[in-house]
Parts: structure tokens; sequence; C-alpha cells
């Protein structure tokens, strides 16, 4: 080369390219001129005129080559042959609208829907929280050892907390959150709002600021300086209108004034509570901030109220390795002190430091990956099939690669000129993709269960439409592959010299169509197996035994709000007067009363410690407590074991009922009847137990029972409790009569909603519903994509030997006998790719294992299950083409070149 | 595109580039019977694969062309060296030279070599 610099031939070409027709008119002019000046040179030189013409032409050489020559050198010829091939492909694609539709709509589900579930995957595991510099924070949890078989790790105490604090460089900031619900006066109607006590350090380690007013100050966070509020942007919004001018003025809570100091950001919100660990209590909305201002006896408190949630942001460069030795040299100390001055053994008492986004989404990490894993792999198939049809259609087109070829077309521009037109395919699928993305995302979000995090993350983002893209590309090259081996191997002289029909496909072909349907069937007997672990361990949780009565029974909570319900005797009073009202009511069997209905989480956990037992309070049993009335048991049904429940006889005094875990829990091996312990403390009275029910799934569906304890509403009567009806038929025809008696007993106050026992359930079980539903149908579509490559290989096997089963059956082959060679010929991928897939189930299994309830993943039914349903869809598919040989005709098919 | 193609065009380039610096300005035809004068009948040119070729090397910016009027008083474009091209030459010259004594070393009697 002549030292030329790409840069400026790149420059003289797009100088030259933006004026091509001037640039070539220019050529016309100067060659006419100098063909002039040629010829009457050669006729001065004694040729006639028409010699000289004649010469002129052969001494310039081909004008056309010449200019093409030109035109190449002022454009860019690959562009140009690009868009040549362009034009040719969508002349090609057009030509066979049906078929370019069918595959554009199909790549576009396939886009569309892996798209969504990235759309997930992107909002809820990828995406940073939104929070400032969300890689640094963490979130401090305790492990308490006497409790660590029922809750690996608790929230953190305040006492420890604030040694943290003190203690740990690691930290440029540390936050404590705990949350309470107060009663709102002094605006409006009373009300019970959810209020979160913070240290002022929140905000700032959160990266937040007010967006009217401010957040707190250091200063505030001190006992006597605390009354102030920050507030809550939707809180705002609902109760003073979004006012500005609602900073500045005096709210109270609990009876004590508190002045508002600032409003958050509309999109600020801590994460929920079962996004931060066990037994954390955050409601899913936090309406007031105010300063957490610890107490004297908060400070103290080193090894019990472990009610904080302690968040903290790592110092630049910080691992949270670092930060958790820190952390526990913290802890030991606390343990070396109290056995210097408690005389205990020494107990192990560490503390856990967890990136915050890894405690937030690693729940759900496990189930989206298998979702991702499921819907990728019906693109997968998909494209399997997309490739056998595509090789379909390049092997009908072998005549016009092989004139293409033939006229000088290179073997390389033939395959660029195909993997184009697939290219167009799957650009367009993918762009139709995109719309179908839209709507299942929004499907998605509508139909995922609230325990899923961080969906408000989730929608057709910027990261969504190049993931579209990006996969519709891959697509298109993926199904290109075959068929561009397929053209690259043929010989233009072979393929012009056949008749048009012999050019079909050649053995090696077929046993790549072969191979493919190996790996189809592979994949989709995962995801079948996949699917049928995800029924069968759906199907077992919905028909767990809770040890409730489930059937016409109805739910219905109460909050009891205003300062005339503060006084205890007022709210037992109300209770009192509602569970008359409502026995009576017609179509009532039983009516009671729960201070935390069932199957709604842990609530009211306290320590239960036996009289006389001189363990510390952290190696005390714990148990959740629910405050009902007497009959709560039998409104769900839950039996009497031992001793006996509650009655009129127990107002005035302190006694419980306990479940068989419970009482097996505080005396391990003995009758709890009769006996006594202490609720929250060695300090606290003493309560007689008085009866033992039996176990229940109270907590939650999936777990097993907890030890759980009842005391009477009298005792301790909860201003947020839940009624629960037992009716005498359909249960959803008493909740206007609910109503009324409640207002009946006080106008003022709310009756939100009535659930039916059975709809908890429902919403239990919503999660494994999701799942399963969505695997599922990705497994059945999967079958259904690799049916058709099944179909494929014996359809395919009989057009192409046609003649040769014509020449048998003359002979006289007995129909049926080819039908089952055939057919034999057509299963054999099948059961290779069953094979491999029945062994990759089993391997992939074990990932699942940890989204199954009470199902082994490599239960022998789920594969027994997929195996039978593959055989026959398989054997179905690879009859029905056979079959056709039966109607061959020999003299017809001999005929047939 | 192949090597030798490449060579080719590279010393017509070079052939042009020559031409039109002993020449001045030049039109397209006069540089082609300029270029079949200098090889003395060695190189049989097709006139018509020069104008490509000036088309290339007015994209590298080494000649500029206007139109103008011939000796004949014909209209024709007139092409001449730019700067850029001069050093251009310079340095291909140098590069060829160095070429053609490589390969006449080469292509000399086997025993004289060293």
């Amino acid at each position: 080369m002549t030292g030329t610099t790409p840069l400026g031939r790149l420059l003289g070409r797009l100088r030259t390219l933006v004026s091509r027709r001037r640039v070539l008119s220019r050529y016309d002019a100067e060659v006419s001129e100098h063909l002039d000046a040629l010829v009457d040179d050669l006729e001065r030189s004694g040729l006639s005129r028409e010699d000289a013409r004649r010469e002129a032409r052969r001494q310039f050489g081909g004008i056309d080559q010449a200019r093409e020559a030109y035109r190449d050198a002022s454009g860019f010829p690959t562009l140009d042959a690009l868009a040549q091939d362009v034009r040719y492909s969508v002349r090609m694609l057009k030509r066979q609208p049906g078929f370019s539709l069918l595959v554009v709509v199909l790549i576009a589900l396939g886009i569309g829907a892996n798209a969504a579930i990235f759309s997930v995957i992107d909002g809820v595991l990828l995406r940073p929280l939104r929070y400032q510099e969300p890689e640094r924070l963490v979130i401090i949890r305790t492990v308490v050892p006497s409790h660590a078989d029922v809750y690996p790790s608790l929230p953190a105490a305040s006492g420890g907390f604030l040694l943290w604090q003190a203690q740990a460089p690691a930290f440029e900031r540390l936050a404590a959150i705990e949350p309470e619900t107060d009663t709102l006066t002094g605006t409006g109607t009373p009300a019970r709002v959810a209020v979160a006590r913070v240290t002022a350090t929140l905000f700032p380690l959160l990266g937040v600021q007010a967006s009217t007013g401010r957040v707190f100050t250091a200063d505030e966070d001190r006992a006597g300086r605390d009354a102030v509020v920050v507030l809550a942007h939707g809180f705002w919004q609902d109760r003073f209108g979004g006012d500005p001018s609602a900073v500045g003025r005096a709210i109270v809570l609990n009876d004590r004034p508190y002045t508002i100091v600032g409003v958050l950001p509309r999109d600020f919100a801590l994460p929920k509570h079962d996004q931060l660990g066990a037994l954390t209590t955050l409601p899913d909305r936090v309406d007031i901030y105010r300063p957490a201002a610890f107490t004297d006896e908060e400070r103290q408190s080193t090894a019990d109220n472990f009610n904080w949630i302690a968040l903290g942001r790592l110092a630049p460069g910080v691992t949270p390795e670092v930060a958790e030795a820190q952390v526990n040299a913290v802890q030991a100390e606390i343990v070396r002190e109290a056995v210097r001055t408690l005389h205990i053994e020494p107990v192990e008492f560490r503390a856990l430091v967890l990136p915050l986004q890894e405690q937030v989404v690693g729940r759900a990490r496990r189930g989206l990956l298998l979702l991702a894993w499921s819907v990728g792999a019906v693109l997968l198939v998909l494209c399997v099939n997309l490739a056998a049809l595509l090789l379909t259609r390049a092997t009908a087109r072998t005549r016009e690669t092989a004139i293409r070829t033939a006229i000088g077309a290179s073997r390389g521009r033939v395959i660029r000129q195909l993997v184009l037109e697939h290219l167009l395919l799957a650009g367009a699928g993918g762009v139709l993709g995109i719309l179908v993305a839209g709507w299942s995302i929004n499907a998605l979000i509508a139909g995922a269960p609230v325990d899923l995090p961080r969906l408000e993350d989730v929608g057709l983002n910027g990261h969504v439409l190049v993931f579209a893209v990006g996969l519709s590309l891959v697509t298109g090259v993926v199904v290109s592959l075959l068929p561009a081996w397929r053209l690259s191997r043929t010989e233009p002289q072979s393929a012009l010299h056949v008749t048009a029909r012999s050019v079909s496909e050649g053995v090696s072909t077929h046993r790549m169509r072969s191979a493919l349907v190996t790996g189809q069937v592979a994949m989709s007997t995962v995801l079948l197996v996949m699917g049928a672990l995800l029924v069968a361990s759906f199907l077992r949780l919905s028909r767990q035994e809770t040890g409730f009565t489930v059937q016409h029974v109805v739910f219905a909570d109460v909050a009891l709000a205003g300062n005339q319900y503060d006084a205890d005797a007022r709210r037992v009073q109300f209770f009192d007067r509602l569970l008359s009202r409502m026995g009576s009511l017609p179509g009532v069997r039983t009516a009671a009363l729960v201070s935390h209905p069932p199957l709604a989480g842990e609530a009211q956990i306290q320590s239960a410690t036996a009289e006389n037992d001189t363990r510390t309070l952290s190696e005390s049993p714990m148990a959740n407590f629910r405050f009902v009335a007497p009959t709560y048991f039998q409104a769900l049904g839950i039996a009497l074991r031992r001793g006996r429940l509650f009655d009129e006889r127990d107002r005035g005094r302190c006694t419980a009922v306990l479940n068989e875990r419970a009482a097996a829990a505080i005396w391990p091996g003995g009758n709890a009847i009769g006996r006594r312990f202490h609720r929250g403390g060695n300090d606290r009275p003493l309560c007689d137990v008085i009866g033992v029910v039996a176990d229940t799934r109270e907590l939650s569906l999936q777990r097993l029972p907890s030890p759980m304890g009842y005391i009477p509403y009298w005792n301790n009567p909860p201003s947020q409790s839940t009624l629960v009806l037992r009716t005498e038929r359909d249960s959803s025809l008493v909740a206007s009569a609910l109503r009324q008696a409640v207002w009946d007993v006080d106008a003022g106050v709310p009756v939100p909603t009535v659930t039916t026992f059975a709809d908890v359930l429902k919403t239990a079980v919503a999660p494994n519903r999701f799942q399963t539903l969505l695997v599922g149908s990705f497994a059945i579509c999967a079958l259904l994509l690799a049916s058709l490559g099944i179909y494929g290989v014996p359809a395919f096997a009989v057009a192409r030997r046609t003649q040769e089963l014509g020449i048998r059956l003359a002979l006289g082959a007995r129909p049926s006998a080819l039908v089952g060679r055939v057919v034999r010929e057509g299963l054999a991928p099948v059961v290779a790719g069953l094979a491999l897939g029945l062994a990759g189930a089993l391997a992939a299994g074990r990932l699942i294992q940890g989204l199954l309830y009470d199902v082994s993943a490599s239960e022998p039914g789920a594969y027994v299950v997929v195996f039978t349903i593959l055989a026959i869809v398989a054997s179905v598919a690879s009859y029905l083409p056979a079959r056709r040989i039966m109607r061959i005709d020999p003299v017809q098919a001999l005929r047939w070149e | 595109m192949s090597d030798k193609t490449d060579v080719l065009h590279g010393a017509l380039d070079l052939m042009v580039l020559r031409a039109l610096e002993t020449m001045g300005s030049q039109h397209g035809y006069g540089l082609a019977r300029r270029i079949e004068q200098m090889s003395e009948g060695m190189l049989a040119l097709n006139q018509g694969t020069l104008y490509p070729a000036l088309l290339r090397l007015e994209q590298q910016g080494w000649i500029g062309s206007r139109w103008g009027v011939s000796e004949n008083n014909r209209r024709a474009r007139f092409y001449a060296l730019t700067p850029r091209g001069r050093r251009h030459l310079l340095a291909e010259t140098e590069r060829w030279e160095q070429i053609s004594a490589l390969l006449a070393r080469f292509l000399r009697p086997t025993a004289e070599l060293p």
C-alpha cells in the first residue's frame, strides 16, 4: 500500500460520497473530453474518423468498468453491497409473508418474555438500592446462640449499638431504627400512625435530605431535645394535603407534643420489614419519624430488647468482614463483662455485618434466577426450532444460492446475505418483543406476590431495551449458524446439475436435525422436571394441615384510636361489649378476638422463663404471645390437650394457655399445667399455665409450629386486634352485619377489611403459585416447541425418502413396518435427549431444593410424570408424519423425479 | 483485493504523482500520454484506469483539481500536486528505491549472495 491512513481515506470517501452524483457526472465529462482529445490526436496521425474512434475506445479500455471502479472509489463498496443485500433480503422475506410473520412473532414472544423477566431481575437484583452510594451500606444483626435454631439472627440491642458506634471505626456512620405505633392527635381526627424512632444519623447515612424543611440535628437525638418529627411524603400528602406550611406546626403523639421540622422526598422509603431479616417489625409504610433519643435504660441494654434495626455505612475501602471483626470484638467484651458481673457461663454472642442489598434482595435471588433460566431455556429451544426451520429454507434455496455463486457472488457474500435476512427477522421480532415485554412487565408486576422486594424499581427502562435489542441480535446470529453451515457446503455445480426435486436434505443435515432434537428434548425435560417439582411443592403447601379450621372463618381488623381508649379498662370494655354483640349476630357460631391474626408472621415475641429458672434472659425460651378471647380456640378449632381454656374466673389474675411446643420448651419433659412462668423477663409477674393446646401453624404456612403463648385479652388489651368469626354458612355474608356490630358499639371505629381465612391461605401460597405458574408455563412452551422439533425429523425423513419408500412399498414392504422404522428413527434422538435431560434435572434439582416445600428435588414421582408426558408427546409427534407413508402411492413416488 | 493489484495501484499512483511533479498542472489525457511516453511502450496502460486512481489521490489530499481550458481550447479538469502530495511523493520514492534495491539484490545470481 502507499502509506494511506485509514482515516484520511475515510474522510476523502465521505467527501465524495455526499456528492457522488456530481463526482460521477464529472467522470463522464472528463472521459468524454479525454476520448475526444484522443480521437483528434489519432485522426491527426492519419486514421479515419471511424478508425480513430475505435482505436480510442481500445486504448481507453472498458469505460463502464472504469466508471464502476470510479464509483466504488467514490463511496463505500461494503456499504453499497450491504444496502443491496438488505434490499434483496427484504424482497426474499416479502416473498413468504406468512413464514416471515410466523418467525417474527415467535421471536417477539421469546424476546418479550425474556426481557420481561430480565426487567424484574434488573430492578430487584441488579440495580443498586436507591440510596446514596448503596454499595457501602450494611445491616448489622446479632446472633443469640440460644435462639439460633429458630432465628439465625436477630435485630440489634440499643446498648450494643451504642458500643459499636463508639468502638468500630470501620463504619463511617451507624444508625438505628425502632418502629412503634402511636396515637396521633392535635390534627384532624385521631389516628394510629406508624412511627419510626431513628437516630439522627439515619438520614445522612442514607444520603437523604428533606424535600421541605430539614431532617434531625445531632442535638435533637437526646432526651429532652427530641420533641421534633419528620413526616413521610405520603403521610404529609394524606394528612396535610401537601401543604408546605405544615412544617413548623405541632402534632401530638401519645399525648406528647412534637413540632414538624421537615418532610422527606417522595421517593424515599426504608426497605420493608420482611426484607430486613427475621423479627424486624417495621411497617410497610412509616408515617412519622422521630429522634431515637435513647433512654438511660436503653443505653445500658446490651443483651436484651433486640428491637433495633442497625444500619451502617462502611468507611471507604472497608469490607464488611473487617467491620464484622470490629463489631465482634465489642460483642466479646460485652460477654466478658457479663461473665464478670453476672457470673454467667461465657456464651458466643456474635454479630453479622451483611451488605444491605444482599439482605434486602438475597431471598428473592434463587427464585428469580430460576425464572431467568427457565425463560432463557424456552428461548433457546425456540432458537433451535427456528434454526431447523431456517435450515429447511436454506436447503430449499440451494439452487438459488448455487446460481448466485455461479454468476460470481462470493460464498461469503451469500452467507452474509442469509445472516442479514435472519437478523432482519430477529430485529423485527426484537422490536415487537419490546412491546410484548411492556405488557408482560405490567402483568408480572400485577401478579407478583407481595413478598418480592423492590417491585417499584421494575419497569421497561434503558437496561431492558438494550437487553432486548442485544438478545434479538444474538438470536439472529444463533439461528443463522446452521443454515450458514449448510450453505457453505453447497457445491454450485452439483446443485445446478441435479433436478430441483433432488435438492433436499443430505444425510449430514438429517443428522444435524436429530442432534438439535436431542438438545431441545434435553432442555425441555429439565424445565418440565422443575415445573413438576414446583407443582408438587405447591400442591403440598396448599394442602398443608395448619391445625386450624379454615372453613367459614372470617377475619376483620379493628383499630382503636384516640385518647378515649388509652386506658386498658376502656379497651377491655369495648371488646367485652363487641364480643357479646357479635356472638348474638344471626349466622355467627363463635365470635373471638386475637391480637395478631394467624399466618401473619411473628409478633409479640417475648421470653418465657419458668419460675426459679436461673438462666439469663438471652437463654430463656422465646414464644410468640397472642392476646385472645376465650372463644379463640373454639372459633379456629384448636384442640385442647390438657387442662382447661380461659373463662371469666381468669379475670383479674395472670393465666396463660400454651401450645405443646411452648410447654415443652419451658418445661422440657414435664407437665406444664399448674406451673408458673415470667413473661418478658424475670422481673415480670408470674402467670399460671391453665391449659395446653395443640400446635398450629400460627406464624406461617411453611414453618413448623413455633412455641405459642395465649393470654386473655383483658390482661393485656391490644389497641389493634383482629376479630375472628366462625359462621354457620357462607362467611362472606356476615361482613356487613359485622361492621354494623362494631359501629353499634363505637361508631368512630373503622373496620377496614373483612377477609376469609381461605383468602388468607391463598395469599400465603401466592409466591409459590406465581413461581409455579411461570415456570410451569415456560416448561409447557418448551415442550410444545420441542414437539415441533420432534415432528420435524420423521416429517423430513419421509419427504426426503419418498422415492425410496415408494420402491420399498412397490417391492412389497408392509407399510406399517416402514412406519415403525421411521418412528423409531425419529425417536432415537428423543430418547437421547430424555436421558440427558433427566440427568441434567437431577443435577439442577439441587439448586432449587430451597424453593421446594416438603418435596425432595429428586422426588421420583416428578421424573416419572415428566418421562411419561414426554414419551406420549414424542410418540404422537413422530407417528403423525410417519403415518404419511401409508398414503404413499408407489407409482406416483417412482414418477417423482 | 490481492497484493498484486495493490502493488500496481501503488505503482500507478506513484507514476501519476511523479508526472504531476515534473509537468505541473495537467489534465487526465495529458497525464495518460505522459505516462505512456515515460514507459516507452513497456506499459500498456488502460487509460480508463487512470481516473479512479486520480480520484483516490484526490481523496487522500495529495492532489487537487479544477476545471480549466486545455491547449486545444477544450474544457478539461486539471490536476496538480498539493504540498502534502509532494511530501508523500518524496517519501514514497525513497521507499520504492529501497524496495527495488532490495529486490535487485535478491534477484542477482545465487552465487553472488553473501
